[in-house]
């Protein structure tokens, strides 16, 4: 794991921020945004008396039950806080359990849960992460030993049998070519991840926009970052937004669509970052998905369309595992709390080393990678053409240089742990040529290869590193269809559209050679600005999109959204996306450790009425680990997954005693 | 006057003479009657009376009445797992969940029934019992506060009027500093450092809550000090403390009544404030702006959308009721005491 | 004294006081346990200890506490906050940038007490025991008892959501001076103001009531001055004096208000920083704040303070 605390170099500071983020090293999982106003409650419970509990039929399995269960959750989220607490609510009216909820104060929280030592407590903790198309993201995250003490393995899971399983699902040669066994590989880790129940995934939620009748041709995305930019101009699945004030939306299509106009809306967070690489929140990549583009672009389902490069061929895969780069390592010391100590990022560690256990480690570090590769020692190598002619904001025409200069900023970034767990190295082969190596076989590697947003070298020269941001004094520079143009912190933030948009030069037929849509469909966006409010309170944005200041904003209140679904004057918008909570047992704590415990309280889990009364039907109950957009490569046939793990994950109350009884009787 | 030597050499004096038992047999209330020709144990009496003709003061007491008694007898109070109080006014625990197990058929925010007078709250718990249990935060939290807070403030303006000079010169620079913040900045910090909880709460609005009683009573006590019984007391060599304790604080006590009585009903808004911004309680207590703090986003709903009122409009209305109640109480209380000059100047702290 | 050295000496008391502010803000986040540096590296449990004794060394937390105390009232004293923690950002151009803000809020409040209280003081007064003065208590009662929080929940329920008469989102690209900003300010004006109305009507019908009796108002009526005359010559400016004691209270009553009237109205002042800043354990800004705060307090006893000499020739000065 690369050394993160060196990344606090040049800020002056430790960014708890990108300390939280940075764990998140899985690469697919990062800690899901915790809107709202935070809460101060450490965790004191504020001496609520009586206990709740009716006694029930429990009881009669000795000295066992009633169990004392503390189930912990963060403060701020206030579904995620009642979720908690109908589950504990739930296991308490069966008398085998006396149930306490313990909330604290998000950054609190992080830091509790995520220490290793939390495992020891016996605590059940509920967190949410958001997933990726990755599977993985579903998997790896809570369950692989490696993300011990990082995001979001909390209480300390480690099966062996597991990790394999879940590795070779994703890295290796075979399943790098045939997506078939791939989704196999995993069928197999749900069914696993079933019987073992280390952890109870409740539900997936709903990503919901809400908009007026001005606001045309709009539609979802499963990501919240990507939202305005998908609807802005994504040719992949001709999607563009166009405002009329004069007809309403609703059943307009591109033939009406005119040109022109400032969108107003409003979004939930503060833009913590204008930095691509040293942010990882949401609100910091939707605000940035104005300015930057990536090389390639997805479409809904998780297929990727070439963009920034014309095109990308894979060019050569090999069957190297990470102590193939043993020769290009060299020996670096480690502190005395385990951790690697270099200033340089480390590309690999080898995997024989413990930084923890050994006082030197062999590490590759950036430039020896790029040696490696140029001797043929790589997992696979990716070659990416360019488009030419594509116009940066300041001038600058996009080259090669940019993008090796992109991947060399990102090192020691936030984004690092994530890109440099599958990126070996970016080379420069001609002037519109770049060379993406992996570092193993790897069958997410198309997907996550190219997945940073492309800087300008110019300015990456300039700049300290970390400091893209107007609040230090830089406008941010990209490629990207509108142009920074304010920014106030905490209050708005504007863009207007960039006027040499690389697009709408070349013609949205000419730039994309996979385009095979309609003559209508615009060659870039249309609309001329946004201008976009920071508006934390939910009720507040909806408030302000009644009254008319806004014309569009999301991740309104649950409750309220069926009111705008049937108003006249509003269209609200849904998708699944890969946002899900969980809670997870102290496996390492008896009697935590008898699989049947687990199994128990997961059948209390009452994941309908979460979906119906936390988030008003805002959501679906996760009979199975993975939501729709990562079904494609994470399982073979998701309606017959569903049938045979839905079951395991029925609300049950008769069920639950059954297998109390029994860890009754063993005990 | 400050010289602690020579009062001891009085009090010495004092062992050995003739007043001292007389002195202390009295009543605490009617020892200075004598001195000050009756006048101002009269003054409790006439107030009691006038207090008994202020209808609304009356009514006022009442209602706190009324909602201290609900509250404590809401639900059943075990004290190391002996119960204490078995009643239980409240139909439900305020931490059950109607639709499991319960009444499968009840919703989150219900709308008030027979069953559910007051509504279901956002997590399908009945809002009449959380209101009735709730009431235990607010008004304990508010009579705690106050009593610590006016206990120590009695003795500390006794001991900075008494001595005066310089020790009442830094006693009362120290009351300045903290006048200079609002109370409710210095327990937000308090909160924030400590963290939320029943006790921390406490903590946070006594902590510097005392100051103003401490500035209260060292202007009585200045007022009083010179008066004719404190001279003769002194004279006939009372030692300090009892000087201070039975003849001048007694007497400040009027003014520290209705400061005390208006100030309930502002550390209960201040703790209900706190809830309401989040740093309170456990935010699924009942404590009245903890649920404000959670059914607040209900206020704006979507087009079209009824606001479940119930939610908001009884948890506001019983902290609303209550501070006015005891604003009621400290208005009689003033008018019946004549102590005018603590009717005012409210307001720093909410 | 004269006055002059009666404000000069007034003047000079702040002195300790500030130092005393300045020592119980420093005081509640450095001698609690746990100090900025411990809380951080709870959260980060990868932090090696040299870089925890960097991190103190930088900030200002090493060595013995009367130490870090001048460091850091010697930075205080040149408009040095510190940086924020998590983005490094200068705290002091926070606060100046947010200040305004809550400036332009509290002086609207006051304006609103101030507008309302009076005359309602006065009516009161003159009708005294009729049946408007026993609404007007009952409002005013009323008005000290209402929780801000609560009272601005429901105007913005009325105002802005049923009647769409205001807007919901508090400005942001709005000029402070422009006149438009009147839209905004009203509902969290008034909801800010209200208690201190209450409060100052409560004072100016006391007040108005005892001066009404007063030998000179017989005496002016005597001498067959208009009622008119009495009340607005006479009576009122005496009783604006004690308005003016009042006024100190007052305006802390507005700062404290301000923190939640703000959070209620999402109004970018200082209010919703401290708040932010505490729920994000921003110490260095919770700090700031709250030390500009008791230095904004101070001044305005101050002010009070030598106002009310000015105005009231009766006051001995000692």
């Amino acid at each position: 794991m690369p050394s993160r605390h060196n990344a606090s170099d040049n800020n002056q500071t430790i960014n708890r921020r990108n300390v939280i983020a940075t764990i998140g090293a899985a690469g697919a999982a990062s800690l899901a945004g915790c809107g709202g106003q935070s809460d101060g409650g450490d965790g004191s419970d504020g001496g609520d008396g009586s206990d709740g509990g009716d006694g029930g039929d429990g009881g009669d399995g000795g000295d066992l039950f009633p169990l004392d269960v503390q189930l912990e959750v963060n403060a701020d989220n206030s579904d995620r806080l009642q979720m908690v607490e109908l589950i504990a609510e739930s296991m308490e009216q069966t008398g085998y359990f006396n149930t306490t909820v313990e909330t604290y104060e998000w950054n609190t929280y992080v830091g509790r849960v995520l220490n290793p030592e939390y495992q020891n407590n016996g605590y059940v903790p509920c967190i949410g992460l958001s997933g990726t198309f990755n599977p993985g993201s579903f998997c790896n995250a809570l369950h692989h030993s490696s993300n011990i003490g990082a995001c979001c393995n909390l209480n300390g899971i480690s099966d062996s049998e597991l990790d394999d399983m879940m590795d070779s699902a994703r890295y290796g040669v075979d399943v790098a070519q045939d997506p078939e066994l791939r989704a196999e590989r995993y069928d197999e880790v749900w069914n696993y991840l079933a019987d073992e129940r280390y952890s109870s995934i409740t539900h997936f939620g709903l990503a919901t926009s809400v908009s007026n009748t001005d606001l045309h041709g709009f539609d979802m995305w499963p990501f919240q970052g990507g939202l305005y930019s998908y609807n802005m101009f994504a040719p992949q699945e001709e999607q563009v937004m166009w405002i009329d004030r004069d007809n309403a939306a609703g059943d307009s299509d591109l033939s009406d669509l005119s040109e022109g106009g400032t969108l107003s809306m409003a979004i939930s967070a503060n833009v913590e970052s204008f930095d691509p690489p040293h942010s990882s929140d949401t609100t910091s990549t939707l605000a940035q998905n104005f300015i930057y583009e990536g090389l390639v672009a997805n479409d809904k389902q998780g297929n990727i369309h070439p963009w920034l490069a014309e095109s990308y061929e894979l060019l050569d895969t090999t069957d190297v595992d990470r102590t193939a780069y043993a020769d290009y390592m060299s020996a670096v010391g480690t502190t005395e709390e385990g951790a690697i100590d270099t200033d340089e990022q480390v590309i690999v560690q080898h995997p024989e080393d413990s930084p923890a256990e050994d006082d030197e480690v062999r590490v590759l570090l950036p430039d020896d990678a790029t040696e490696a590769a140029e001797d043929g020692t790589y997992g696979m190598q990716y070659r990416y053409n360019l488009q030419q002619g594509v116009e940066f904001h300041n001038g600058d025409e996009l080259t090669a240089e940019d993008v090796v200069a992109t991947y060399e900023y990102a090192e020691n970034s936030v984004l690092a742990p994530q890109t440099f767990d599958s990126v070996l190295t970016v080379t420069q082969v001609d002037e519109y040529t770049v060379d993406i190596y992996a570092q193993v076989a790897d069958a997410e590697a198309e997907r996550s290869l190219p997945a940073l947003l492309i800087l300008n070298a110019t300015q990456i020269e300039e700049v300290e590193k970390g400091n893209i941001d107007p609040r230090q004094g830089n406008t941010p520079i990209g490629t990207g269809p509108y142009e920074f143009s304010e920014f106030e912190d905490a209050q708005y933030y504007e863009v207007t559209k960039f006027d040499n948009y690389w697009t709408e030069q070349k013609g949205v037929s000419e730039a994309f050679s996979w385009f095979d849509g309609s003559d209508e469909f615009p060659d870039g966006p249309v609309i001329d600005a946004f201008e976009i409010d920071i508006v934390p309170d939910n009720s507040t944005r909806s408030g302000a999109l009644q009254n008319g200041e806004i014309d569009s904003t999301y991740g309104l209140n649950t409750s309220t959204l069926d009111q705008f679904d049937s108003s006249e004057e509003f269209l609200l918008y849904e998708i699944e996306t890969g946002g899900y909570e969980y809670i997870q047992y102290p496996v390492n704590v008896a009697p935590f450790d008898d699989a049947r415990l687990r199994q128990a309280i997961n059948h209390l889990i009452p994941r309908e009425r979460i979906v119906e009364n936390v988030f008003s039907g805002y959501g679906r109950p996760a009979w199975t680990p993975i939501p729709e957009l990562a079904q494609g490569s994470g399982t073979a046939d998701a309606e017959a997954l569903e049938e045979e793990l839905r079951p395991t994950n029925e609300y049950n109350v008769e069920r639950a005693e059954e297998l109390l009884e029994q860890v009754a009787a063993d005990n | 006057m400050t010289d602690r030597h020579t009062h001891d050499e009085r009090g010495r004096i004092r062992i050995s003479g003739f007043d001292s038992d007389r002195v202390r047999d009295r009543e605490p209330m009617s020892d200075w009657t004598d001195e000050s020709s009756g006048e101002t144990v009269g003054r409790w009496r006439r107030g009691f009376r006038k207090f008994k003709r202020n209808r609304s003061a009356i009514g006022a007491l009442v209602v706190v009445v009324v909602m201290a008694l609900a509250a404590f007898f809401a639900r059943p109070i075990e004290v190391f797992g002996v119960v204490v109080q078995p009643f239980s006014l409240a139909p439900y625990d305020p931490t059950t969940i109607l639709y499991l197990g319960v009444d499968p058929s009840v919703n989150v925010y219900d709308p008030p029934s027979w069953q559910y007078p007051m509504g279901v709250d956002g997590s399908g718990r009945d809002l009449f019992s959380r209101l009735l249990v709730g009431g235990r935060y607010s008004l304990s939290i508010g009579f705690i506060v106050v009593g610590l807070t006016a206990s120590f403030g009695l003795i500390y303006g006794s001991i900075s009027g008494y001595y005066g000079g310089n020790v009442d010169e830094l006693m009362m620079r120290i009351v300045d500093t903290i006048f200079a913040f609002p109370g409710l900045i210095l327990a937000l910090i308090i909160v924030a450092i400590l963290g939320g909880g029943y006790w921390q709460l406490v903590l946070a609005f006594s902590l510097f809550g005392w100051a103003g009683y401490g500035r209260l009573v060292r202007g009585e006590v200045l007022k009083i000090k010179e008066n004719e019984y404190v001279l003769a007391a002194k004279a006939l060599g009372a030692r300090d403390r009892s000087v201070v304790f039975r003849h001048i604080a007694p007497n400040a006590m009027p003014p520290l009544i209705v400061l005390a009585s208006l100030n309930i009903g502002s550390v209960v808004i201040g703790v209900a404030a706190l809830g309401f911004l989040g740093l309170g309680l456990d935010p699924s207590s009942a404590e009245w702006g903890t649920m404000l703090n959670a059914t607040r986003s209900t206020l704006i709903q979507g087009p079209g959308g009824q606001i479940p009122w119930w939610a908001t409009v009884y948890p506001g209305a019983a902290i609303f009721i209550f501070v006015m109640s005891m604003n009621m109480i400290g208005d009689g209380i003033n008018d019946a005491l004549d102590a005018q000059q603590t009717g005012v100047g409210r307001g720093g702290e909410d | 004294m004269s006055l002059q050295r009666f404000i000069l000496k007034r003047t000079l008391s702040i002195i300790p006081i500030m130092f005393g502010v300045s020592v119980i803000t420093f005081g509640m986040f450095h001698l609690t346990p746990g100090d900025p540096v411990t809380r951080l590296v709870a959260l980060n449990p990868d932090v090696t200890a040299a870089e925890e004794a960097a991190l103190r060394q930088r900030w200002g937390l090493s060595g013995p506490v009367w130490e870090q105390y001048l460091d850091w009232i010697s930075n205080v004293l040149v408009g040095d906050f510190g940086q924020e923690l998590q983005t490094g950002r200068e705290v002091s151009a926070i606060v100046w940038r947010r200040l305004p803000e809550t400036i332009a809020l509290g002086l609207f409040g006051w304006a609103f007490a101030l507008v309302i209280a009076i005359p309602a003081g006065i009516y009161a007064a003159v009708n005294k025991n009729q049946l408007g003065d026993t609404i007007s208590r009952f409002l005013a009662l009323s008005g000290i008892s209402i929780p801000n929080f609560w009272l601005g929940l429901i105007l913005i329920l009325i105002f802005s959501l049923y009647l769409g008469l205001f807007p919901v989102l508090a400005p942001s690209r709005q000029s402070l001076l422009s006149p438009e900003m009147l839209w905004y300010l009203i509902l969290p004006g008034i909801t800010i103001g209200t208690a201190s109305a209450a409060s100052i009507m409560r004072v100016m019908r006391t007040s108005m009531t005892e001066e009404l009796n007063k030998e000179y108002v017989t005496a002016a009526r005597a001498k067959g001055l208009p009622e008119r005359t009495v009340i607005l010559k006479h009576v009122l400016r005496n009783s604006l004096i004690s308005v003016v004691t009042l006024a100190a209270t007052l305006t802390a009553s507005i700062v404290a208000g301000s923190v939640v009237v703000e959070v209620v109205f999402n109004w970018p002042g200082l209010g919703r920083e401290f708040i932010n800043a505490i729920n994000q354990r921003e110490i260095n800004v919770v700090m700031a704040i709250t030390l500009f705060t008791g230095f904004f307090v101070i001044l305005a006893n101050l002010v009070a303070d030598i106002v009310y000499a000015a105005l009231d020739p009766r006051i001995r000065y000692d």
